[in-house]
């Protein structure tokens, strides 16, 4: 176990650190989680849990056409969410993680993941209107994000970190999602009309 | 291993097919539930990992995304496998994420420690781990944990199935074997049977049931041939011996028969060799007595007939006789050395001395003729060498008398050398050579001259005489001696006749022999004395008596030293010869108490000793004797040792001549008249009786001289006679020839006592 503790590779310190937050915010800390506050903590757990659902979506293959990488944007007021530069220069599938912070004006069509760090329901609705089309996996945070047509969204429940994920959102945006994940989800129906 | 040896063929091939079949079986049934148990085992690795696998899969998001619940779910579904007993996921920390439990078990022991990937087997269980890959890494492990219980009850029936298989295939091996083993042991026992009742009851009559046609049939075959051909056997033995009694019997009298032969001819041979040797024994006279009567009417005749054609028929008849005559001497000679009857006589001789008599026997007759007799003899040839004297000289006139009779002229030469034999100073080699210049011997003929009855080629009968004997008789002598003889000649130039004689021992010399010269025993007189002879064997007491005839020496004697002592001291003689080797009390003993007496102490004792050794004269010198004797002892040497201690005077020497002792002075006066006798009518007859060489008429010559020896009271005179008609009467013909020659010497011998006396 010494052995592989030294030869962690950047994945695996993800995971690893993903599960220790989450185990942390189980058990540890239910009251820190269960505030309305988000801790780093808690980022980095998601933060682990939106590279491992890179893992499980197939994208169409015209999505990476352009360049191979994985382009990951955030948007964020949150100063927490920075950690999810960690993902920086992951590689899946042999593709290249790049992390992103969304700025206004940017060109959105690059990415392959989005992440709305933010309860800004407008903003969201906007954005969400947008991305439609387009293979970009969507992932929030906010209550009804999944409903809105957001495709992940996760949730907390009894301590846990959890997520819900809109079928037919994904449908729609031509992503697959993997069983494995479903089967960890909640099930989500329902767009924005 | 021997025991099994010594098992019955029937529990052999039991033994052997038990052995085989039980094997077979055996190995056969463990490998089948081998291979049972390990497919089985296998088939549920296989088994638990695709399981385990299809459960990995599908956790991986439940991994990934910590939801135990459907983890949970997904082990669940183990519950179709009752034999399942625990299952869990671990996390990629280790921890367990995830566990089942077969709902039937009410304790939950803990989980076990994660391990690699792979199976293991415990105790009852077989646990199955399979690693949970994503992407790159492992992101889980899934742990199974197979209950084998109730595979193990399983294999141990299947395992009670085999054991009775295997029993009942052993019961129906069994079965089998015994009657199967019957097919050859059967008729095995049969032949065994067969054979014991053969040898028991020794009836080669009974013959071995055969039945079938393999190896042990063409056994049983053999046996039987056998069998047939002992029967057979045994009715031809039994036959012979019917037979062989009247065999034996005819054969017991056959050999009686041939030993009956046998002794006859035996018999036979023995008398005709009897004959052989009566004959050669009487021929002697038988043949001589008329053949004498036929030469002495012929010499009678011979002054009778004036007529010279009857004188030459005359002639012819004596010359004839003569030959004759020697003839049949020497061929009882030679019968005599063909049958191995002459013995040697060895014994200390001075080969000087015979040479010189050779040469004083032939000068004569050598002169006759005109020859120059040679003779040229080695001076460093010892004056004593072991030989047998009479033979020596027998053969020595042989050759002389052959070579006189074939040379006409120039000379006769004998000559005589040593030849010295390394590392052995107590022999020599001995070499004599006899040259003529006679009429040779053709080549052709030189090996055949040894040969009997072979004289030399173109040899005339007539003119030479002789019998052909001489030269066999010669070869013969000199063979017995263990010595060799050659012949070279070239004819009409001469012949040469080489004589070895080999390992010729050398007597040790006579002790003061350099005095020899100086002392005659001749010349000595000894005056009045009493002279002591202790020997045991009369015939030396009266040798050495004899020697002493002429002198005033007179002797006591003993037999041994017992009665030797009280003489002594009785008599005290002047001297004592002693002999050393006496019955009981020895010599030295004997001279060691004579001198140990103070009475006696004085006398002179000398030993006598039968030839002596070196250690045994200087024993003699250190034991107080005053001096010693070798046996056989000789005059001189006795009258030297003797006159040491008696007083004596010496006589004038007279010439070369024998010593004659002095006479009486009645004898001396009729000296003159026998001498004129001899002189005259005597030395007629001597002469012709030489000349015609008659056995008979030299033995009665012989007679003639001891009557007139006794006439005169000469007795030298009677002393020739007498060995005359004895060397006659016996036939010694050397012996007699010398004798006869030395008649001259004798009268010389008689002239110079005469003129001694005036």
């Amino acid at each position: 176990m010494k052995d592989s503790l030294r030869k962690i590779n950047p994945c695996r310190k993800i995971g690893r650190l993903a599960f220790v937050t989450a185990w942390c915010l189980m058990m540890l800390c239910p009251p820190f989680a269960r505030t309305e506050t988000l801790s780093g903590l808690e980022y980095q757990v998601k933060s682990g849990f939106i590279y491992n659902f890179a893992k499980f979506v197939e994208w169409p293959k015209t999505a990476f056409e352009k360049s191979d990488t994985i382009s990951l944007c955030f948007a964020s007021d949150n100063p927490f969410s920075e950690a999810l530069y960690e993902l920086n220069d992951k590689i899946i599938s042999g593709r290249k993680i790049t992390v992103k912070k969304y700025e206004e004006g940017n060109d959105i069509n690059t990415c392959n993941i989005f992440f709305f760090g933010t309860a800004d329901k407008e903003f969201i609705q906007q954005k969400l209107i947008e991305f439609e089309n387009r293979s970009i996996l969507t992932v929030g945070e906010t209550e009804g994000f999944a409903q809105m047509g957001g495709i992940i969204n996760f949730f907390m429940e009894k301590n846990r970190l959890r997520f819900e994920v809109n079928v037919e959102a994904a449908r729609k945006a031509g992503l697959k999602l993997s069983s494995q994940l479903l089967m960890s989800a909640e099930i989500v129906k329902g767009g924005q009309e | 291993m021997g025991a099994f040896r010594d098992l019955s063929i029937k529990w052999k091939l039991k033994t052997i097919i038990m052995l085989t079949s039980g094997v077979t079986i055996l190995f056969a049934s463990v490998a089948f539930i081998f291979k049972d148990v390990t497919a089985f085992r296998k088939a549920i690795r296989d088994d638990l990992s695709s399981l385990a696998q299809v459960i990995g899969l599908n956790s991986k998001g439940a991994l990934v995304f910590l939801d135990q619940r459907t983890a949970e779910r997904n082990l669940a579904a183990l519950r179709a496998k009752p034999d399942i007993f625990f299952a869990c996921i671990y996390d990629m920390n280790g921890n367990v994420f995830a566990a089942y439990y077969r709902q039937e078990t009410d304790e939950k022991p803990p989980p076990p420690a994660l391990r690699k990937e792979g199976h293991y087997y415990e105790g009852n269980y077989l646990f199955m781990f399979q690693q949970i890959p994503l992407e790159n890494e492992i992101i889980g492990t899934v742990c199974i944990q197979y209950d084998l219980s109730r595979m193990n009850a399983e294999l141990i029936q299947s395992i009670g199935i085999f054991s009775g298989i295997v029993v009942i295939a052993f019961v129906i091996a069994w079965i089998l074997s015994s009657s199967l083993q019957r097919v050859i042991s059967e008729p095995i026992l049969n032949l065994t049977q067969t054979a014991k009742a053969v040898s028991k009851e020794k009836d080669f009559s009974v013959r071995a049931e055969k039945h079938s046609q393999d190896e042990i049939g063409i056994l049983i075959d053999g046996f039987n041939e056998m069998l047939a051909r002992i029967q057979s056997r045994d009715n031809l033995l039994k036959k012979y011996r019917e037979h062989l009694e009247e065999q034996v019997s005819l054969r017991t009298a056959e050999l009686h028969q041939a030993n009956r032969e046998l002794l006859a001819a035996k018999e036979t041979a023995e008398s005709a060799n009897r004959a052989k040797s009566e004959f050669l024994a009487s021929m002697s006279h038988e043949i001589r007595t008329p053949l004498n009567a036929v030469l002495g009417f012929s010499d009678l005749l011979n002054s009778l007939i004036t007529d010279k054609r009857q004188k030459n028929y005359l002639e012819s008849i004596r010359s004839s006789g003569k030959s004759l005559l020697t003839l049949i001497n020497s061929i009882l000679d030679l019968s005599k050395i063909e049958a191995r009857k002459i013995e040697l006589h060895f014994e200390p001789v001075d080969p000087h001395a015979i040479f010189n008599e050779i040469k004083r026997i032939f000068s004569l007759k050598a002169s006759e003729k005109n020859l120059d007799f040679i003779i040229d003899i080695a001076q460093d040839i010892p004056k004593r060498l072991i030989l047998d004297e009479l033979r020596l000289r027998q053969i020595l006139i042989n050759l002389i008398d052959n070579a006189i009779k074939f040379t006409e002229i120039g000379y006769i030469k004998i000559s005589a050398e040593k030849e010295d034999i390394e590392n052995d100073t107590d022999h020599l080699n001995l070499m004599i050579v006899l040259e003529d210049t006679g009429i040779g011997i053709p080549a052709g003929s030189r090996e055949e001259i040894f040969e009997a009855f072979k004289q030399g080629y173109g040899q005339s009968t007539k003119r030479y005489g002789g019998t052909g004997l001489g030269l066999t008789i010669t070869k013969r002598l000199v063979e017995i001696m263990g010595g060799f003889i050659s012949v070279q000649s070239e004819e009409g130039k001469g012949t040469r006749f080489d004589i070895i004689i080999p390992r010729v021992s050398i007597a040790p010399d006579e002790v003061q022999s350099e005095k020899d010269d100086a002392f005659d025993s001749e010349d000595i007189i000894f005056e009045k004395a009493l002279v002591m002879i202790v020997d045991d064997i009369e015939s030396n007491r009266e040798l050495i008596k004899e020697y002493f005839r002429q002198t005033d020496v007179t002797f006591i004697e003993a037999e041994d030293g017992e009665k030797a002592i009280p003489l002594v001291k009785q008599y005290k003689p002047d001297i004592i010869l002693m002999d050393i080797r006496l019955p009981g009390m020895d010599g030295y003993k004997t001279a060691k108490l004579i001198l140990g007496d103070t009475e006696t102490a004085a006398i002179p004792i000398i030993a006598l000793t039968a030839f002596g050794m070196k250690e045994e004269r200087e024993k003699i010198m250190h034991s107080g004797f005053q001096g010693f004797l070798s046996k056989p002892i000789q005059q001189s040497e006795l009258f030297r040792e003797v006159a040491r201690f008696i007083k004596y005077s010496k006589k004038e020497k007279i010439g070369k001549a024998e010593a004659i002792e002095r006479l009486p002075s009645e004898v001396m006066e009729r000296l003159p008249d026998a001498i004129g006798a001899l002189e005259n009518e005597v030395m007629e007859l001597w002469k012709s009786t030489r000349k015609n060489h008659f056995f008979d008429e030299i033995a009665s010559f012989g007679h003639q001289m001891k009557l007139l020896g006794e006439k005169y009271s000469l007795d030298v005179l009677i002393k020739f006679g007498d060995d005359l008609s004895n060397q006659a009467g016996q036939f010694d013909v050397e012996n007699m020839n010398i004798t006869l020659d030395t008649f001259p010497e004798l009268i010389e011998k008689l002239k110079s006592l005469l003129q001694e006396d005036r």
